[in-house]
């Protein structure tokens, strides 16, 4: 078991490289002069020259990537053109923020959506299920970003409930979480359900219900966990389309993450920090990807023999 | 021989027609997509573009809706249903373009690396998975920053974006297809291996191809809504949804029209391909529905 | 709802179970079941009656689609609603009508009293827990017991059916097919019940595989003095397993006795066809005789006789009116016009004189 972690985590390296690669080769051909950004309006040529030296822009580009790498690895993300700070320092100020709204709205999405499901699986065809599935399709469709629009309009200019932009109290992550997670909630909604209705077919459930068990046992021990896989899978897709999300429903709420700063510094065309944002966010996508795999592990012991058996 | 098979996939889309038919839910949106079409591509004849949709009057100015202006007026007194109306002429054919670049681009990836030599296959893959670690959101955003901002850039980053799942679903359904007894003759009758591949693997992988498509482009009118939404897309003042809202914020709080209506003209167009491409995943593949 | 209804008027509250004898364990009586889908009822039970004695084992006989299943099922109320429906009928057991039994009560049978082997042990276990989790969760489900009791417990059914309670902790996955049919039956016999389902238990099994279970199963019905419905469609299972046996046809029964007296003078055409089409070793085989036709759509019955269309002795009466069971001697009871003398068919009495 370790060994299969271990092993999926060395695989991780060569993906990340290539992310890098795209993304550090994607930005390295941005208009604009990085040079100028950084010196601002008056400068002597001495001054832009040496300043090109010392960002190392004369080198060749793989050349750059290699050094780009190789301070990433040790944590050095190369400075903002923007603010001159580190960008290790803007992004620590802004991840914790982003990570906590995606979490926030997916606990809330899978808290939800799961057992939301589950009652419309076990009711097929009831009001119950009918609502769900009409309310999982508009939930689908919805984009994010005008639900946090409507929102505001609502909850904050209207009823005044919540505050609608900034994040100084816990009364500011309802608006923007709730929004993060509605796609989520419902595909996750509509997995659950088509993923229990077959569950809920198989000759086990019948051997269940022949033992005596309640109804309640045989849903959730004995379906609900057999139909886990799908919707695990589901849960990890959407955690990593969330982080994607996340970059619009910041700044719709001016949630002060690593979305909206990607934003601005695209603006701005502050790479380093661009690169870095988009780095940091596949990354986290991976290690999701990742740890839905451990679980799988966790939930079905015929993909735990496999993992134990699988050698390569 | 010919008219065979030509009868034969007549016969196989005329059965897809009618299960399709069956299915309320797709029907639905067939008939909601198959509208917005229709308005899309008679919106002049509706609206003018040059009086209704771009001129400007400060008259106007966010006006609710009212009996002469359906769903009111944005910022600087622009009909926001010519606007949305107009709109659909540009996100419908963006989204179908991306989509038709991503699939034969996909598709042909996915053909080779199925097809190809393990090694082949083994670098497309790598680069498919390395392209799929990243949110086809961020990817877009990240795109169209380096290329900078416009219609073709987005066009493009969003076509790259979608690449990977056609790669994907063409690669495995030739795998599948690759070693069966009908191709293996093709092959001992000496059939090239672009004639196998267009003419007998293409053919077979349509069904997934087709619901992806549906489903992709759906998505790509999300994504070219967040972009213009951000900034990064289609700016002012051309009519795209996104941008409507983008430009709309900054005075929603008080005229919630503004927002709402092209908020609900995404929502309404991505629902009809999603029951659409539901459905046509149910009529294309039996088996899987429940 | 109405379905219920109709089933309370059918046996109104406190009418006694009408005679039972003393040693009958469990009587079902007109027993009816439909299974309603888009386009038409499919009539899969026809007011079916069927008695099994304290200890007795009873082999259900039939083709596919008889009806057999959906009656074992129906017993302890396994049908799967929608799309199968109880519409009428009584199933007494033990002084209680399972039909109108309470969900609760319901569920204090299933598995103590009344339990069920299916007929594919692949699909039967659920593969995320252990062979013997499963076992010990029907344990705690009807007794009392800490943990290490049910765990002992389970470990010890594991034993009884030949498989060593070191592998407690093996996943379904891990087992063949037949050592899973072990695992079901230590299951079913866990609580020791006093009627045991048995579905086709060795249909899905290797042909070496099924005589060992089969062997296992009467072994312990020797040892637990349980009562045993078996369905097969297998009359070699049957008289190795039961002491009687019920040939069920369309939905119904068509010929019921000890084995002696079905198996040595089958009297219906329909059973001395099923007779007609196994091949035997010690006879010097004239060419087997397959019944010809197809069993009839169960969604359009045929008015008369059931087996009317196929049978070859048929004559129009048959194919009009309704046929009761009547006797033939002994227990041997038989659904057949030409046996209550309607008509005279010269030929199926030399068949039945005849024998086997």
């Amino acid at each position: 078991m370790y060994k299969f972690i271990l092993k999926r985590l060395v695989m991780l390296i060569p993906v990340l490289l290539g992310v890098s690669f795209i993304v550090f080769s994607i930005l390295s051909f941005t208009p604009g002069d990085p040079v100028e950004m950084r010196l601002g309006e008056n400068y002597s040529e001495e001054a832009y020259n040496a300043m090109r030296e010392e960002m190392g822009l004369n080198d060749p580009f793989l050349v750059r990537y290699v050094k780009y790498i190789v301070d990433a690895v040790q944590g050095d993300f190369g400075t903002s053109y923007r603010t001159s700070n580190p960008v290790v320092e803007e992004l620590a100020a802004r991840l914790p923020n982003t990570i906590l709204l995606s979490v926030v709205a997916m606990f809330f999405a899978i808290l939800v959506g799961i057992p939301l499901g589950v009652i419309s699986a076990t009711h097929q065809y009831s009001a119950v299920d009918n609502v769900s599935m009409v309310g999982a399709l508009f939930g689908v469709s919805m984009p994010n970003f005008w639900l946090g629009l409507m929102l505001i309009v609502i909850f904050a200019s209207g009823l005044g409930w919540f505050p609608s932009s900034n994040f100084d109290s816990w009364k500011s992550i309802v608006l923007p979480a709730i929004t993060l997670s509605v796609n989520s909630l419902a595909m996750i909604t509509r997995m659950t359900r088509s993923s229990m209705l077959e569950t809920i077919r198989q000759d086990y459930i019948r051997t269940a219900r022949a033992k005596g068990l309640k109804e309640s046992v045989i849903t959730i021990k004995h379906a609900l966990r057999n139909a886990m896989i799908p919707i695990v899978t589901t849960v990890g897709l959407q955690f990593g389309f969330s982080l994607g999300g996340a970059v619009l429903v910041e700044t719709v709420f001016a949630w002060p993450g690593i979305g909206r700063l990607l934003v601005e510094c695209i603006k701005l065309k502050d790479t380093p920090v661009v690169v870095a944002c988009v780095l940091v966010l596949a990354t986290m996508f991976s290690i999701i990807n990742l740890c839905i795999d451990i679980l799988y592990a966790f939930l079905d012991p015929r993909i735990r023999a496999q993992y134990k058996t699988a050698k390569r | 021989m010919a008219t065979d098979v030509n009868k034969k996939k007549k016969s196989q889309a005329a059965a897809v027609w009618r299960r399709l038919k069956k299915n309320k839910m797709a029907i639905l949106g067939l008939v909601i997509l198959a509208l917005i079409i229709f308005f899309a591509l008679f919106a002049n004849f509706f609206f003018d573009y040059d009086t209704m949709v771009i001129q400007q009057s400060a008259a106007l100015r966010l006006k609710p809706p009212s009996a002469e202006h359906w769903l009111g007026t944005d910022e600087v007194g622009r009909d926001i249903l010519a606007r949305i109306v107009h709109g659909a002429r540009i996100s419908l054919p963006v989204a179908f373009i991306t989509i038709a670049i991503a699939t034969v681009v996909g598709g042909l990836l996915g053909a080779i690396a199925g097809y190809g030599s393990k090694r082949v296959d083994n670098v497309i893959m790598r680069i498919m998975d390395v392209f799929l670690a990243i949110p086809s959101i961020l990817l877009s955003i990240a795109l169209v920053a380096a290329l900078g901002t416009s219609m073709t850039n987005m066009v493009l980053a969003i076509s790259i974006s979608n690449i990977p799942p056609f790669a994907r679903i063409v690669r495995s359904a030739v795998l599948t297809i690759k070693n069966e007894e009908y191709i293996e003759a093709a092959r001992a009758i000496g059939a090239s291996d672009k004639r196998i591949i267009l003419k007998h693997i293409l053919p077979n992988c349509m069904a997934p191809i087709i619901v992806q498509a549906t489903l992709s482009i759906a998505g790509s009118i999300l994504a070219i809504a967040s972009l213009s939404f951000i900034g990064l897309g289609i700016s002012p003042p051309t009519p795209e949804w996104g941008s409507m809202l983008s430009t709309g914020r900054q005075y929603f709080r008080a005229a919630w029209w503004v927002c709402a209506f092209p908020g609900l003209a995404i929502m309404l167009t991505i629902l009809s391909l999603n029951l659409l491409g539901d459905g046509l995943r149910d009529a294309l593949d039996p088996k899987l529905k429940n | 709802m109405d379905d219920k209804k109709k089933l309370e008027t059918a046996a109104p509250e406190g009418s006694a179970p009408y005679a039972q004898a003393p040693d009958t364990l469990l009587d079902i009586r007109d027993l009816r079941v439909e299974y309603h889908t888009d386009e038409d009822v499919v009539y899969a039970v026809n007011g079916l009656d069927l008695t099994i004695g304290k200890g007795e084992s009873l082999g259900l006989v039939g083709e596919t689609g008889a009806g057999k299943t959906t009656t074992a099922l129906s017993v302890l109320r396994l049908i799967a609603d929608p799309p199968g429906k109880i519409v009428d009928g009584e199933i007494w057991f033990e002084g209680e009508n399972m039909l109108r039994a309470k969900p609760g009560r319901l569920r204090e049978i299933r598995g103590s009293k009344i339990s069920v082997i299916f007929q594919d042990p692949m699909t039967s276990l659920n593969p995320v827990y252990s062979v013997g989790d499963q076992i010990a969760e029907v344990i705690h489900q009807h007794e009392k017991c800490s943990r290490e009791e049910g765990r002992k417990k389970a470990g010890d059914m594991l034993e009884m059916v030949g498989i060593p309670r070191a592998r407690y902790d093996e996943y379904p996955h891990q087992f063949s097919g037949g050592m899973k049919q072990r695992v079901v039956i230590a299951m079913s016999i866990a609580c020791s019940p006093e009627l045991i389902l048995a579905d086709e238990p060795t249909t899905a099994l290797d042909v070496t595989i099924q005589a060992q279970v089969l062997e296992l199963m009467s072994e312990l019905k020797e040892k637990l003095r349980t009562s045993l419905l078996l369905i097969t469609h297998d009359l070699g299972v049957v008289a190795q397993v039961c002491d009687r046996v019920a040939i069920m046809y369309a939905g119904e029964i068509v010929e019921s006795g000890t084995i002696a007296e079905v198996f040595d003078h089958p009297h219906h055409p329909y059973t001395i066809g099923l007779f007609g089409s196994i091949p035997s070793l010690d006879e010097t085989a004239e060419k087997l005789k397959p019944i010809r036709g197809q069993m009839p759509d169960p969604t359009v019955l045929p008015e008369g006789c059931a087996f009317a269309p196929r049978c070859p002795y048929a004559v129009e009466t048959c194919r009009a009116q309704r046929v009761e069971m009547t006797s033939a001697g002994g227990t041997h009871l038989v659904r057949c016009l030409a046996h209550q003398g309607v008509f005279q068919a010269p030929e199926l009495m030399e068949e039945v004189r005849h024998g086997r």
